[in-house]
């Protein structure tokens, strides 16, 4: 078992999924409230990497491990994970026909043993929805059925804050939403992570958001690992020059 | 105002005239091989929005419409074990309406054939005729669906459409990454799908 005063630990960490090798060789840590970048060009594996994390079952690990805190989360399910307290958001969150928001929420509180009554319950989704500037009644809708770009983004943020996760993982929000929806999401994000300490790792290309979440390390993913870690000067650097560079 | 009604079928074969608007709030089949034809008159709505567990059913359900009656009906349909389960909507009239919409899925291991028709006979006209089945399966494919449509007429607008899926990998995982273990996520895509149909 390895203790130490990080939050997520990633090491040595390859992966395949149908026989194809996705990953290889990934370490990473973060810390209680760092905002890590994930950047790199398209199909190097940083989606795959937000997905590993999480346990998605179509990735099958090969070698390596990855702790949260001091638990080994390697083999964990995805539930498992996410109740440990690390909260996933895709860029294009699935569509569930008929389930409410309501009835995902008060299912992932049940089995996290948050038991929260009815009347905490609406008051906290009351002041959650004004954050999100929302509808109350957005919570009633089905799981971003008929949803916008952002109304879908706005969503899973509103899920996140019932559910207080302590690691946040954003692959690609940005993706599909306009610059106040993109300023929105930021704002919301960053005053739950300050408010929280909680730690955020975000895959973008928009500098934008990378700019308004103000990260305190970036890392370059190309060919399945990570080849470049640093500062925010790193950055400056791809943004300037690109990827090609590396 | 409709009349609200169960109807059990208790017989080999049943046959009900509706003569004045009717909904149809539960419905429960015999163990036998049965066949139950519904009559609709004239001007006459028959709407039924049901959940219906179906467990080891031989049946077929035949309605007839006549003119300017309304069929409206949207069923949840559970299958348990083996089944063989028809619904016939017959226009006979002209401007009738029909809308059917059958949302199904499988408890356990079901071997099931889900078959609707929807006929629009010849020499009537103005006729509206929906139809929508969505089957959801886990795992095998279990339950067969063999829509058919039949339309005799030219003078009639005729739709229907008939999907069968699985649950993806991407909702599960959804799901789970909220903290929500497969069961209860499982639970909660069913119930979603089955509760879509109803209009819950």
């Amino acid at each position: 078992m390895i203790v130490g005063d990080f939050m997520l630990k990633i090491q040595n960490l390859s992966l395949k999924a149908d026989n194809k090798e996705l990953l290889n060789n990934i370490n990473l840590e973060i810390n209680e409230g760092e905002i890590h970048v994930l950047m790199g060009p398209n199909g190097a594996g940083k989606s795959t990497l937000c997905k590993a994390i999480l346990s998605h079952p179509s990735l099958e690990k090969t070698s390596g491990q990855i702790y949260f805190f001091d638990k080994n989360i390697t083999a964990l399910k995805t539930d498992e994970i996410a109740r440990l307290g690390i909260y996933y958001i895709s860029q294009s969150p699935v569509e569930i026909e008929g389930v409410k928001n309501i009835e995902l929420i008060r299912s992932a509180l049940r089995n996290l043993n948050k038991h929260i009554d009815i009347f905490e319950f609406n008051k906290k989704n009351k002041i959650f929805c004004e954050q999100l500037n929302i509808d109350k009644d957005f919570i009633h809708r089905e799981i971003n059925v008929n949803m916008s770009g952002g109304e879908k983004k706005k969503n899973e943020l509103l899920t996140m804050l019932f559910l207080q996760p302590k690691l946040i993982i954003l692959d690609e929000i940005d993706s599909g939403l306009d610059i106040d929806s993109i300023k929105s999401v930021a704002k919301i994000l960053k005053n739950y992570q300050e408010k929280n300490n909680c730690a955020i790792l975000i895959v973008s290309h928009q500098e934008m958001l990378i700019k308004l979440l103000n990260p305190t390390f970036c890392h370059l993913i190309k060919n399945k690992t990570i080849i470049k870690s640093g500062d925010t000067s790193l950055i400056k650097t791809i943004l300037e020059k690109g990827f090609a560079n590396f | 105002m409709s009349k609200e009604e169960k109807i059990i079928i208790k017989d080999k074969n049943t046959n009900i005239n509706v003569s004045e608007n009717l909904n149809i709030i539960e419905w429960k089949f015999p163990d036998f091989p049965f066949q139950c034809n519904i009559y609709i008159e004239d001007n006459i709505i028959l709407n039924s929005h049901c959940l219906i567990h179906l467990n080891g059913i031989n049946g077929k359900i035949n309605i007839y419409s006549q003119n300017k009656s309304i069929v409206n009906i949207s069923l949840g349909l559970i299958f348990k074990n083996e089944n063989n389960f028809l619904i016939k909507n017959v226009l006979n009239g002209n401007e009738a309406y029909s809308k059917i919409l059958i949302h199904a899925l499988e408890e356990d291991d079901s071997k099931s054939i889900l078959k609707t028709v929807g006929i629009i006979n010849e020499k009537t006209k103005d006729n509206e005729f929906l139809e929508q089945i969505k089957v959801l399966n886990f795992k095998k494919q279990n339950i067969t669906c063999l829509p058919e449509l039949l339309v005799y007429s030219n003078e009639a607008i005729a739709n229907h459409n008939a999907t069968i899926r699985n649950i993806s990998i991407d909702e599960l995982f959804y799901l789970n990454s909220k903290g929500i273990n497969n069961d209860l996520a499982i639970k909660l895509i069913k119930e979603g799908f089955l509760n879509k149909a109803l209009n819950k």
